[in-house]
């Protein structure tokens, strides 16, 4: 199989090096008398080596003496094509082995728009998609991330599914993953069938600081979405905004110590040789002594032109006397998310920003010597009207207006995504609004809000609307998704989080036959 | 300023990486290896190095260079010590060696470029009609340009071809273009053996 892959089929598809393994620091283990394990993240090479999580169980599977983790990502169109052509399975990165021969095959979902790659990954590995029609030779097929707070649609094809933390957790999946009634009794898992959702009780690592991370991680070749050092710094986020499922669900905020940032932060670069080191939180600004870490930081690293970035910074957090003394550390893009056009909806979905705050801190960004910032609204939120709508363009004019007094080469982009109601959010039983509203409130902006120093963006509507079907409570109720899911899968869909390759039409069709039984 | 010349080997997996993502694999491994390289002036600072004609993906090479140029001095023996510990399997260091630090950069230093390629059916009749031809025109962005005059010697024998190629700044054949070149009896491998 290597010599087939080498010489007939990777020379023929785009990025081929997404296929070849082997990167720095990826570890390769012989099977013998080992749990096997496979982590996936049903999406590009280049997305899911950007997941943290990922190398966090890379690290702490590999290094158990008793197991071996590998991984494997969504094969692009044309390497899918090319590996049917020439009859081979869908294989992992470092031994190059079908998936099929693993112990335990684990997804990280993040993104509902992932689901049909998912599934698309039990086919090309020659795995039944549905449990029931696997054996025990088959892989345990487990499930973890953001979208397992709501598992219903998966419940088909899922063993198991971890909620909640998984440092832990898969430390003890490994040790019991041959029986489902072991795996049921274990906090924060949940086994159709075998355990109620409704009992299970959401696993928390205490105290993050105690983790192992991995001061080894793999280094690309080809650039990723993320191509840095990425550190956690904390996990769960003070601010309690309604819409916003990873603040509820993460819940405490618990910290890294700053001794240990910075201690893990040099050992990575030094084992990596990355240019960026990037301190990774939902908020950064809200971790006790962000400036003295990134300071102390960028200062030990300054000899290597190493830089520290901060995303997920507030700008009024951004003080220009403290940018002066700040040696090395940079912002990696100055983002601002009011959320909401005006006040009154902004404190009915508890985001703590006023207008005031809002444009002061962005007076403080371009002043500071930033060019663009960008900026996050929701449209289609809870109580939303058409002065709420106005608002998004009024406050952008007054945010460009604000701007150019400091710098006369301001710009903004402007974000528009899609409100959607999510499970164990403040707002999980509101509906999401139409896809006809959504096309109507998006014309609204285009149209009113011009501006040479403007510009919008928006996310598709048709993705928001089945992005949206998957997420919440209400807008799937009554509708079978899971048999949704598998039809539109099995008309073609997958990639569905790629503009290209998101087929409306065949999503469409995939729920009027279902809509039609009912 | 001191400068070091390394010359290495690329095979394995290591093909399919292109020219841009070799040149942040070596900054990265430069900086692994602690090497008290240079780096330019500005707002963002990169590693001063400079490399040869870009390997075309796909390709094996036995003959890739790098400058490496350094603010401290370090010896040869050091550097190539300190890199071979961080290098991944895929790329062997060759040689390393301290040279006069004036001397022209490594791609106007090169004027022709040798390629091995494995072909799956006999070459020799290719070969020959190539070597007999006057012209032979491919086209670039819509402009039809004629390679013949690029190509210096060709030989085969059983089923691997040898050929010399321009390679400088007045123009070189692309690797889709060598390829082209033996399309018809089918090509199992390429490898660039020489620079020079």
């Amino acid at each position: 199989m290597h010599k087939l892959i080498l010489e007939k089929i990777l020379p023929n598809v785009s990025k081929p090096a997404r296929y070849i393994g082997n990167e720095l620091n990826s570890v390769h283990k012989a099977p013998q008398d080992k749990v096997k394990v496979v982590l996936c993240y049903p999406d590009s090479y280049e997305i899911g080596m950007s997941n943290l999580g990922i190398a966090i169980l890379y690290h702490l599977i590999n290094k158990r003496e008793d197991a071996l983790c590998e991984r494997v990502f969504s094969p692009w169109p044309d390497m899918e094509a090319a590996m049917k052509e020439h009859g081979v399975p869908l294989f992992s990165l470092e031994s190059w082995k079908p998936i099929k021969g693993f112990d335990i095959l684990g997804f990280s979902l993040q993104h509902e728009l992932t689901y049909t790659n998912m599934l698309n990954i039990l086919k090309l590995s020659d795995i039944p998609l549905k449990r029931k029609d696997r054996t025990g030779d088959h892989p345990l097929i487990i499930a973890g991330g953001a979208c397992t707070n709501n598992p219903e649609p998966l419940l088909d094809y899922i063993d198991a599914f971890v909620i909640g933390d998984g440092e832990e957790i898969m430390q003890e999946i490994i040790d019991k993953y041959k029986s489902l009634d072991e795996l049921a009794k274990i906090e924060g898992i949940y086994v159709p069938d075998h355990n109620k959702l409704s009992d299970v009780k959401r696993r928390i690592v205490k105290d993050i600081d105690t983790i192992d991370y991995p001061a080894k991680p793999i280094v690309p070749f080809i650039e990723i979405i993320h191509d840095r050092a990425a550190i956690e710094i904390m996990r769960g986020c003070p601010r309690r905004c309604g819409f916003c499922q990873a603040g509820t669900v993460n819940k405490p905020v618990r910290l890294v110590s700053p001794e240990k940032v910075i201690s893990l932060a040099k050992e990575t670069i030094k084992n990596t040789g990355f240019e960026e080191v990037s301190l990774v939180s939902l908020s950064s600004c809200d971790y006790p002594g962000i400036w003295e870490v990134a300071n102390e930081l960028g200062r030990a690293l300054a000899p290597k032109r190493v830089s520290v970035s901060l995303p997920s910074m507030r700008p009024d957090s951004f003080k220009a006397e403290i940018a002066k003394e700040l040696q090395n550390v940079r912002r990696s893009g100055i983002t601002l998310a009011p959320e909401a056009g005006t006040q009154r909806l902004r404190d009915h979905i508890r985001k703590d920003l006023t207008e005031e705050n809002i444009l002061s801190s962005i007076k403080n960004a371009f002043a500071s010597g930033a060019n663009s910032v960008k900026l996050y609204f929701m449209i289609g939120l809870p109580t939303e009207t058409e002065e709420d709508l106005a608002g998004i363009v009024d406050l952008s004019y007054r945010i460009i207006k604000e701007g150019k007094t400091s710098n006369p080469r301001a710009k903004i982009t402007v974000n528009v995504s899609t409100f959607i109601p999510k499970k164990n959010t403040l707002f999980e039983n509101e509906k999401m609004i139409s896809l006809n509203e959504i096309l109507k409130k998006q014309n609204f902006l285009k149209q009113n809000l011009r501006h040479k120093s403007i510009e919008l963006r928006w996310h598709k509507a048709e993705m928001s609307v089945i992005e949206g079907l998957f997420s919440s409570i209400e807008a799937g109720k009554g509708l079978p998704l899971s048999r949704i899911l598998l039809d539109a899968f099995e008309s073609g869909c997958k990639f569905d989080n790629w503009t290209e390759h998101f087929d409306h039409l065949k999503w469409e069709a995939a729920i009027a036959a279902h809509k039609d039984k009912i | 300023m001191q400068r070091i010349r390394i010359k290495y080997k690329k095979g394995g997996g290591l093909v399919f990486i292109g020219h841009l993502d070799m040149i942040r694999l070596w900054e990265r491994a430069v900086r692994r290896g602690n090497l008290p390289v240079a780096y330019s002036q500005g707002f963002n600072p990169r590693q001063k190095l400079a490399f040869g004609p870009p390997l075309p993906l796909g390709m094996a090479s036995d003959c890739e260079y790098l400058d490496i140029f350094l603010e401290k001095w370090a010896s040869a023996e050091k550097v190539k010590e300190d890199l071979k510990l961080t290098l991944m399997p895929g790329i062997e260091i060759l040689e390393v060696s301290s040279v006069f630090a004036g001397m022209p950069s490594i791609s106007s230093a090169i004027k022709t470029a040798a390629y091995e390629i494995k072909t799956v059916k006999d070459p020799s009749k290719k070969a020959q009609e190539i070597l007999s031809t006057n012209s032979i025109i491919v086209v670039r962005k819509e402009k039809q340009m004629d390679i013949r005059p690029m190509i210096k010697k060709i030989g085969s024998s059983g089923n691997t071809v040898n050929i010399e190629v321009r390679c400088d700044n007045s123009g070189s054949i692309k690797g889709s273009e060598l390829k082209g070149l033996f399309k018809e009896t089918g090509i199992a491998s390429i490898k660039r053996t020489n620079l020079f």
